[in-house]
């Protein structure tokens, strides 16, 4: 266990209004692994990936990604910085087609500003045929090239999914936080999903943090997984020893002490 | 990974939503709708021929609120403030310092750019309603600005403006040669042209960029926006920036073909014409804030038109019984506005499409 640690949570405190979501969180993450994070609803998993990608400041605690702090930071600074997410109910743009959203997601890498693209001339222009081409590589490794001028809008589910995934990839992370990947997908868009995921983690050597209630998934492709449950860490672990793990099954189906009002 | 950037610069590799890619003879089609409507001030009256004039001034104004409303989804209510900053910032150069137009036309929309970042303070932590209101603000500002500081504006009463001058020739001067003549109205008609042009072109190839899209990105879904890494605020800044400039561009040809400003001009009336003329053409849509500003500008002419012809609509300001032109004009575009949102928001442009498809279709199942 030598690999070096992407991303630092230490003591990750988050509080709404008196309501604590996420209590005193503390995770390492490392390079190249799949991350899972799994827990009942409510339990925090989402609020994570908001302070982790600048949406919430958390009020305690450390965020720190290749030892740079970053809690508190604006959330371009975050992705420019090479964390790039997808979120649980798909934040998609509709009416911009499938290349413009993934050109969208390369924002990051993008220098040219409002009078050169104006004038459309010489570095402008160059810049935009290189980010095309980028994002045309993006969305052919998920088969996604025949779409390119569809509105996102008009796609299913799960292929905006994809989309997102893509204009995710387009900034050229180097961690990858997944809230829900493949809820709502039929048997075959996991399949697909599943292998660009690990595509991603082995091909572009992406870290994956992967948020997902479809435990098959999880256990089947995730290296370490961690529980949370009334915003604490339960337990981090393998899977088997996530699924070997009592305080976690008490987590999920209740025991005796927690689960008597219910 | 190269043969997907094979297209010619310009080309395919232009990624951006709208129409489906033209072909050879809609493209004739566009040239030829195109100097079809320069002709017309060639072959009309005067008093079209100054419509002409107010229209093609108008949409450069307009642009710029397609830029900021209809591209990065800002509501503003000051567009007509920025419009003046431009307006006594050509004055102030032109008629007080007397440079010529390639040093005031181009400094009114910096300086006017410049005026509109200072709303982007308060812009960037605001949206919709809200920001709607403090634009409101500038505005109101403004107009007690343009008041007071008569150094520039002439005060109340206004105050003459700075002449054309390209190449020692005042283009409100006609030009005769031989059997041709060629008016000042005529003239100044094709310099707004080639300047909304311009602004057309910029605006377009802005918006098909990495600002473009980021515009976008804050317009549909802001809070998402700054995830996928657009610098949100800044794109805020920009947007009010480009409209600011445009809209002071469009102040210093406005003062100038006047040939004078009065600070009454710049009223929420004038905001509000500038919404009404993207809203009318279609929020969202380039040809549809330039179609708006026709429709828009030219609705007082038709109204006069109208009037020898019904009974009940006076001509004269003064005169009494019936409705006035003026009011009767304005009560027009309200309708068209409504209606539009109403029946059409993709406005005059998502008319034309419809129509353009539907004629399509026609001349496809007769063929």
């Amino acid at each position: 266990m030598t690999a070096t640690t992407v991303l630092e949570l230490a003591d990750v405190t988050l509080n709404f209004s008196g309501v604590r979501s996420l209590d005193g969180v503390s995770l390492d993450v490392r390079e190249g692994e799949v991350f899972g994070i799994i827990g009942p609803n409510g339990a925090g998993k989402s609020s994570l990936f908001n302070c982790v990608s600048g949406v919430y400041r958390p009020q305690q605690g450390s965020i720190r990604h290749r030892c740079r702090e970053i809690r508190g930071a604006r959330p371009d600074r975050i992705n420019a910085l090479g964390i790039g997410r997808t979120f649980q109910n798909v934040e998609s743009f509709p009416t911009m087609t499938v290349l413009d959203s993934v050109l969208l997601g390369r924002i990051s890498k993008q220098r040219v500003g409002v009078l050169r693209g104006m004038l459309w001339y010489g570095w402008a222009a160059r810049e935009e045929r290189e980010s095309r081409a980028k994002a045309e590589e993006v969305l052919e490794m998920f088969g996604l090239g025949a779409l390119r001028d569809t509105r996102v809008g008009e796609l299913p589910g799960g292929t905006q999914r994809q989309v997102e995934l893509c204009r995710a990839l387009a900034a050229e992370p180097d961690v990858l936080l997944l809230d829900e990947p493949v809820a709502g997908m039929t048997h075959d868009e996991v399949e697909s999903m599943v292998s660009a995921i690990l595509d991603a983690n082995e091909r572009l050597g992406l870290t994956v943090v992967l948020i997902e209630h479809n435990m098959g998934v999880v256990m089947d492709i995730c290296d370490r997984i961690a529980v949370l449950d009334f915003g604490r860490l339960v337990a981090v672990g393998t899977p088997a020893e996530i699924g070997a793990n009592p305080d976690v099954l008490a987590a999920y189906l209740g025991s005796g002490a927690q689960a008597d009002g219910a | 990974m190269a043969s997907v950037v094979n297209a010619p610069p310009g080309e395919g590799v232009v990624a951006g939503p709208g129409p489906a890619r033209s072909g050879w003879t809609s493209r004739a089609a566009h040239i030829i709708v195109i100097v079809a409507l320069l002709a017309v001030p060639l072959v009309s009256t005067p008093q079209w021929q100054a419509i002409a004039v107010f229209a093609a001034v108008s949409a450069i104004a307009a642009l710029g609120l397609h830029v900021l409303t209809g591209l990065a989804g800002q509501v503003s209510l000051g567009h007509s403030a920025f419009v003046a900053a431009g307006g006594y910032t050509a004055i102030w150069l032109g008629a007080d310092k007397g440079l010529p137009i390639w040093v005031w036309l181009p400094t009114a929309g910096l300086v006017s750019a410049a005026v509109g970042l200072l709303v982007v303070p308060f812009a960037a932590r605001l949206r919709g309603l809200y920001l709607a209101v403090v634009t409101l603000a500038v505005l109101f500002v403004a107009e007690y600005l343009w008041d007071l500081w008569d150094g520039v504006t002439g005060g109340s009463k206004g105050r003459a403006a700075q002449p054309v001058v390209l190449f020692g020739h005042d283009l409100l001067d006609d030009v005769i040669a031989g059997p041709f003549m060629l008016t000042g109205d005529q003239q100044f008609f094709y310099l707004a042209c080639a300047v909304l042009a311009v602004a057309a072109i910029a605006a377009r190839n802005l918006s098909r960029t990495r600002t473009g899209r980021g515009f976008a990105a804050i317009r549909d879904r802001d809070l998402t926006a700054g995830v996928v890494g657009v610098p949100v605020a800044r794109m805020k800044s920009a947007a009010f920036a480009v409209a600011a400039g445009y809209a002071g561009i469009a102040g210093a040809l406005l003062v100038s073909y006047q040939t004078y400003a009065i600070p009454d001009q710049w009223d929420l009336m004038l905001s509000v014409e500038y919404l009404a003329m993207i809203i009318i053409g279609g929020v969202g849509s380039l040809r549809g804030a330039i179609a708006g500003a026709v429709f828009v500008t030219a609705i007082p002419q038709v109204v006069t038109l109208i009037a020898k012809v019904v009974p009940g609509i006076s001509t004269t300001p003064s005169a009494g019984g019936g409705v006035s032109v003026d009011v009767l004009a304005n009560c027009l575009y309200g309708l068209a506005v409504v209606a539009v949102l109403v029946f059409e928001p993709r406005g005059v442009a998502g008319i034309s499409e419809r129509v353009v498809a539907a004629v399509r279709r026609k001349g496809r199942s007769h063929a």
